[in-house]
């Protein structure tokens, strides 16, 4: 039961997150947003892994596409800050739940990442169009 | 219209993004993995504030005039992530997904009305419909994966 409560909890952590970074918006510019949003972060995750997990900080040995996450976290960043801030939070993120149920079918399709191929599967498609009928409501009702 | 386009861009950036943290997570570790995404971003950012001309925003006069409670978004961001890691570990995919989803979505509906003072009811029932709809996915999912398992199993068995 209290591992039900933390994932629910988890989901109010990431709902807050997304409208306070949309409120930062307010104040600086996109990238003034990411900058902040990251530098906390990454302050506070550096403390821990020296503080907590008694480790060094190294980025070798991980594959060159790896790198590239840092220019996904800052597109992120600033796309769910823009959108939250001209069309709410809870249109922004039902409208990426659509993107996000997309984009992980194509993925599965063809294992991309290395996942396990999971071939699409033409009965899913009323579960997407309930969702898109759930999001339509959302962001036009 | 863009900002819909863009939100749905997001959503497939996320995927990706998740995909490729996952990566760095397996190589680095957990933490390491998502400090490099952390890293990598501030100083991205940092270059193309100045690049776009808003070296000013980081004078400490302006960082100030924010309301501090603004800057907590990483923070929410961080503890969401240790939740997640901990409840997802001991339950299953189909309940981690629709819970998570519910909390998100029903906070941004309170923030929205807090921020914005915007609040329509009829928003309670698309949310409804977007649960069920990824519940009836996850449902499908599991239960193709246990086809595959047993007929594994089976083909073994011969």
């Amino acid at each position: 039961m209290v591992y039900l409560v933390f994932l629910i909890l988890a989901g109010i952590f990431q709902g807050l997150m997304v409208s306070l970074n949309g409120q930062l918006g307010n104040y600086y510019s996109l990238m003034g947003v990411c900058f902040f949003v990251h530098i906390i972060a990454a302050i506070l995750l550096y403390l821990y892994i020296i503080l907590k997990e008694k480790k060094s900080v190294t980025f070798l040995g991980v594959p060159k596409y790896v790198y590239a996450v840092g220019f996904m976290g800052v597109a992120m960043v600033a796309s769910t800050s823009w959108c939250t801030l001209r069309i709410g939070a809870t249109a922004m993120l039902s409208l990426s739940v659509i993107g996000q149920m997309i984009s992980s079918a194509i993925v599965d399709h063809f294992g991309w990442f290395n996942v396990v191929k999971k071939p699409f599967h033409w009965k899913q498609i009323p579960c997407y169009l309930m969702v898109l009928a759930g999001v339509l409501i959302v962001v036009y009702a | 219209m863009i900002y819909y386009a863009v939100a749905i861009a997001n959503g497939f950036l996320s995927v990706i993004n998740k995909m490729i943290n996952v990566k760095a997570g397996e190589c680095l570790g957990t933490t390491r993995g998502a400090l490099i995404n952390y890293i990598e971003a501030s100083v991205i950012s940092f270059c193309l504030v100045y690049v776009t001309g808003k070296g000013g925003e980081f004078r400490p006069d302006f960082i100030k005039e924010v309301p501090p409670v603004f800057y907590l978004g990483s923070v929410a961001g961080l503890m969401a992530m240790i939740f997640l890691i901990i409840g997802t570990k001991n339950t299953g995919a189909l309940v981690s997904t629709v819970l998570i989803l519910f909390g998100q979505l029903g906070t941004s509906i309170a923030l929205d009305y807090a921020f914005f003072g915007t609040f329509r009811p009829i928003q309670m029932v698309g949310i409804f419909m977007i649960l069920m709809g990824i519940a009836w996915k996850e449902k499908l999912r599991s239960a193709e994966l246990r086809k595959a398992v047993l007929q594994k199993n089976e083909e073994a068995g011969e």
